[in-house]
C-alpha cells in the first residue's frame, strides 16, 4: 500500500514542473551534455590565437613588408561526430585576432561579395564625395583554415570525448605554411545509470 | 529489476488501482491510433494524409519519442527534409536522455504495465534513426550534416555490440556510411563502412546485395588492394567496374514494417500454485511480399536488391528482449494476484472489482516504429545520360540528371518509397 502510494506521488508531482529562466554571464563554462559548446569554442579561439600572435612569422612579415600581415579566415571543416556550427568558432578567432591589434583583417569572400554590390550601388546612386571607388580592396598576405575533429571512447554510461582542432596558417604569395597550431580538449563524461 | 518478493507484499487499494487504470489509458490508446495509421499506410493512404493525422495525435511524454520518430520518416519520404530533420533529432534526444534504468517506470511497469516506461527506442531504432537522419541530410544536399550521423551511429553500435549480441547491428547503416565516406572522397573509412556492411550481412548468413559486393571489389582495386579485390572479384563472379565519372547511389524504402499486436497468454505463478493471464507483444505472422524497383540503363536492367529487412530486425528485437518482459509480466500478474486475494478476504464485492481492475489495466507495450519500411534496398547505375529511367511501385517514371551534369556534379543520390511516388534527388 505504502509503495503504490509512492509510486502514485511520484507519477503526479513527475507533472508539476516549471519552466524556470535564470539569466548568467555569457562567459562563464555549463557543461550539460559533454558535447562541444560556446565555452570550448571560445576558450579554443584564445588560446590558438594567443599562439599564432606569439610565433616569429609575425615580426618577419613585419620587418619584411613593414607594415602589420593581414589575414583572412577561410573554411573551418567539421569532421566531428557533433553538428557543430563552425561559424561561431570563426566568429571567435575572428574577434580575438581583430581585437589583438597586431594584425589587419579583412572580409570573407561572402562579405566581400555583398560589400561589391553595395558600391556598384553607391556609383549609381551616391553623391561623388560619398561614393567608395572599386579597386581600393586589401588583399589578405595569409589564410587561416583547419578542421576539428573527435575520437570518442564510449560504452554503455561512459564516454571519453576528444577533440582535435588543426589549425593551418598558409600565405597566399607562395603557400607557405607559416604557422600550425593544435589545441586538444578530452572530456569525460558519465551519464547517470538511474534516473528518477 | 523489482524485488518479487516485494511486490507480492504489496495491498493496493482498489482507488489507486483505478486511477492507475485512468493514466495509463492514454499510452495504449496512442499506439493504436498511430498503429491504425501504419495499416492504412499499408493500404495505400497518402504519406500526406497520414502525416496529417499523426500530427493530430497528442502522445503522452513517455512516447514522444516514438512519434518523432514516425513523424520525421513520414517526413523524410515525402521530401520535407527539414522537418524531418528536427523531429528525428528530437526522437534521438530524448532516446539517449532514457538510456538510465528509471527507478519510478521500473516500479510502475512492475505493478501496473509495461506502458509506463517511456519509449527510448528498440536497438534497430536506436542506430536506424542516424541512418534516416544521415539520408534527410544528403537529400538536403549536407554531406557534413550526414557524415556527422554517420559517425553517431558507429557509436551507436560499437556500444551495442559489447553486450555481445547483433540487435542494432545494421548493414544499411554500414553500407550508407561508405556512400557518405566515398561521396567526401574519404575511400580509406569508405572501404572499412562496406567491409563492415559485409561483415553483418555474411553474420546473417544472408547474401550481399550486388552494389556492396561492387563498391568492394572497386574500392579495394582503388586504394591499391588489389589482390582483396581479386577475391572480391571470386568470391561474387564480377569484375571491377570500368573507370566512371557518374555514380548513382539508389535507396528504396518498400512497405511498412508489421504492428506489433497483443497477446494474451497463461504463466505458471509458482508461489501460488497458479496459472495467470499476463498480455504480452507479439508479431503476427510476416506476410511481407517484397516489390523491387528497376533501374534502365543503356544497357541492362537493374533491380534494387534488399540491404536491410526490417521485418526481421524488428522481430529480432523483440525476441532479443522477451524473457525480461515476460519476467517482469509474470512477477506483476502475481502482484495483482496478490491483491485481488488480499481484498477478497475482507470484502468479495471489493476483490471482484479489483479482479475487473487488474484484468483491465494488464495491457502489452506494443510501441514501436511502426511507420519503418518492410525493407531498404539498395542500387548503383553509372548513367552518363541527362535522365534515368526507372520502374517503380507507381509505374515507369523518368528521373532528370541534368541539374547535376549542368553543375558538375557527377555522384546522385537517388531516394524511393513505395509510400510515395516522388523521387528524392542529390548531387554530390
Amino acid at each position: 500500500m505504502r509503495l503504490l502510494a509512492i509510486i502514485l506521488s511520484v507519477v503526479v508531482l513527475s507533472a508539476c514542473g516549471t519552466t524556470k529562466v535564470q539569466r548568467i554571464d555569457s562567459s562563464e563554462t555549463i557543461d550539460l551534455s559533454g558535447a562541444w559548446n560556446d565555452s570550448d569554442s571560445r576558450m579554443t579561439a584564445q588560446t590558438m590565437v594567443a599562439d599564432v600572435l606569439n610565433r616569429p612569422w609575425i615580426n618577419r612579415h613585419v620587418s619584411q613588408k613593414g607594415k602589420p600581415p593581414t589575414v583572412i579566415v577561410g573554411s573551418i571543416k567539421n569532421l566531428t561526430h557533433e553538428h557543430i556550427n563552425t561559424n561561431t568558432f570563426i566568429s571567435d578567432i575572428e574577434r580575438e585576432l581583430i581585437n589583438s591589434g597586431r594584425v589587419d583583417f579583412v572580409a570573407s569572400a561572402q562579405q566581400r561579395g555583398e560589400i561589391r554590390d553595395e558600391r556598384k550601388d553607391q556609383d549609381l546612386n551616391s553623391t561623388e564625395a560619398s561614393r567608395n571607388a572599386a579597386g581600393q580592396e586589401l588583399g589578405a598576405d595569409y589564410m587561416l583554415s583547419g578542421q576539428i575533429n573527435t575520437i570518442i571512447d564510449a560504452n554503455a554510461s561512459t564516454q571519453v570525448r576528444y577533440y582535435q582542432v588543426d589549425l593551418t596558417l598558409i600565405s597566399l604569395a607562395d603557400n607557405r605554411k607559416v604557422w600550425v597550431g593544435q589545441e586538444k580538449i578530452k572530456k569525460l563524461v558519465e551519464n547517470a545509470k538511474i534516473r528518477y | 529489476m523489482v524485488n518479487l518478493a516485494m511486490i507480492t507484499t504489496v495491498k493496493p487499494s482498489i482507488f489507486l488501482l483505478a486511477l492507475f487504470c485512468f493514466i495509463l489509458s492514454g499510452c495504449a490508446a496512442n499506439n493504436r491510433e498511430m498503429s491504425e495509421v501504419a495499416n492504412q499506410l499499408r493500404h495505400n493512404l497518402p504519406v500526406e494524409t497520414a502525416l496529417t493525422k499523426l500530427e493530430a495525435i497528442k502522445v503522452e511524454q513517455q512516447s514522444s519519442a516514438q512519434l518523432q520518430l514516425n513523424l520525421g520518416y513520414l517526413q523524410l519520404v515525402s521530401g520535407d527534409y527539414q522537418n524531418a530533420i528536427i523531429n528525428l533529432e528530437g526522437a534521438k534526444e530524448t532516446m539517449l536522455s532514457l538510456q538510465a534504468v528509471s527507478i519510478s517506470e521500473n516500479l510502475s511497469s512492475a505493478t501496473v504495465n509495461e506502458t509506463f516506461r517511456s519509449y527510448s527506442g528498440w536497438p534497430t531504432d536506436q542506430v536506424l534513426v542516424h541512418g534516416m537522419m544521415a539520408m534527410a541530410y544528403l537529400l538536403n544536399n549536407d554531406l557534413n550534416g550526414a557524415r556527422v550521423e554517420i559517425l553517431q551511429a558507429d557509436v551507436q553500435m560499437n556500444k551495442l555490440a559489447e553486450t555481445k549480441n547483433t540487435q542494432g547491428q545494421l548493414a544499411f547503416v554500414r553500407y550508407l556510411a561508405g556512400v557518405i565516406y566515398e561521396l567526401n572522397d574519404e575511400y580509406d573509412s569508405a572501404l572499412i563502412s562496406y567491409r563492415m556492411a559485409l561483415s553483418i550481412i555474411t553474420a546473417r548468413q544472408e547474401s550481399p546485395p550486388q552494389p556492396l559486393q561492387q563498391s568492394l571489389i572497386d574500392l579495394t582495386a582503388h586504394i591499391g588492394l588489389n589482390e582483396e579485390s581479386k577475391k572480391y572479384q571470386q568470391q561474387f563472379h564480377l569484375v571491377l567496374s570500368k573507370p566512371y565519372s557518374n555514380k548513382q547511389f539508389v535507396f528504396s524504402f518498400d512497405g511498412v514494417v508489421t504492428q506489433m499486436m497483443q497477446a494474451k497468454s497463461t504463466l505458471w505463478w509458482p508461489i501460488d500454485d497458479v496459472y495467470l493471464s499476463v498480455a504480452l507483444p507479439n508479431f503476427p505472422r510476416n506476410n511481407y511480399v517484397e516489390s523491387k524497383s528497376y533501374i534502365h540503363t543503356q544497357h541492362s536492367e537493374l533491380a534494387t536488391q534488399t540491404i536491410e529487412n526490417i521485418e526481421e530486425r524488428a522481430r529480432g528485437d523483440l525476441q532479443a528482449r522477451m524473457p525480461k518482459i515476460t519476467a517482469m509480466a509474470l512477477a506483476r500478474a502475481g502482484a495483482k494476484f496478490q491483491t485481488v486475494k488480499e481484498l477478497n478476504k475482507k470484502d468479495n464485492v471489493l476483490g471482484a472489482f479489483a479482479n475487473v481492475l487488474t484484468i483491465i489495466s494488464e495491457v502489452a507495450d506494443l510501441r514501436h516504429w511502426g511507420m519503418l519500411p518492410s525493407s531498404i534496398q539498395v542500387a548503383t547505375s553509372y548513367s552518363t545520360k541527362k535522365t534515368l529511367n526507372l520502374s517503380t511501385h507507381y509505374g515507369q517514371q523518368t528521373l532528370d540528371l541534368s541539374q547535376s551534369t549542368i553543375s558538375g556534379k557527377s555522384h546522385s543520390v537517388i531516394l524511393l518509397s513505395s509510400l510515395t511516388n516522388q523521387i528524392h534527388l542529390a548531387s554530390f
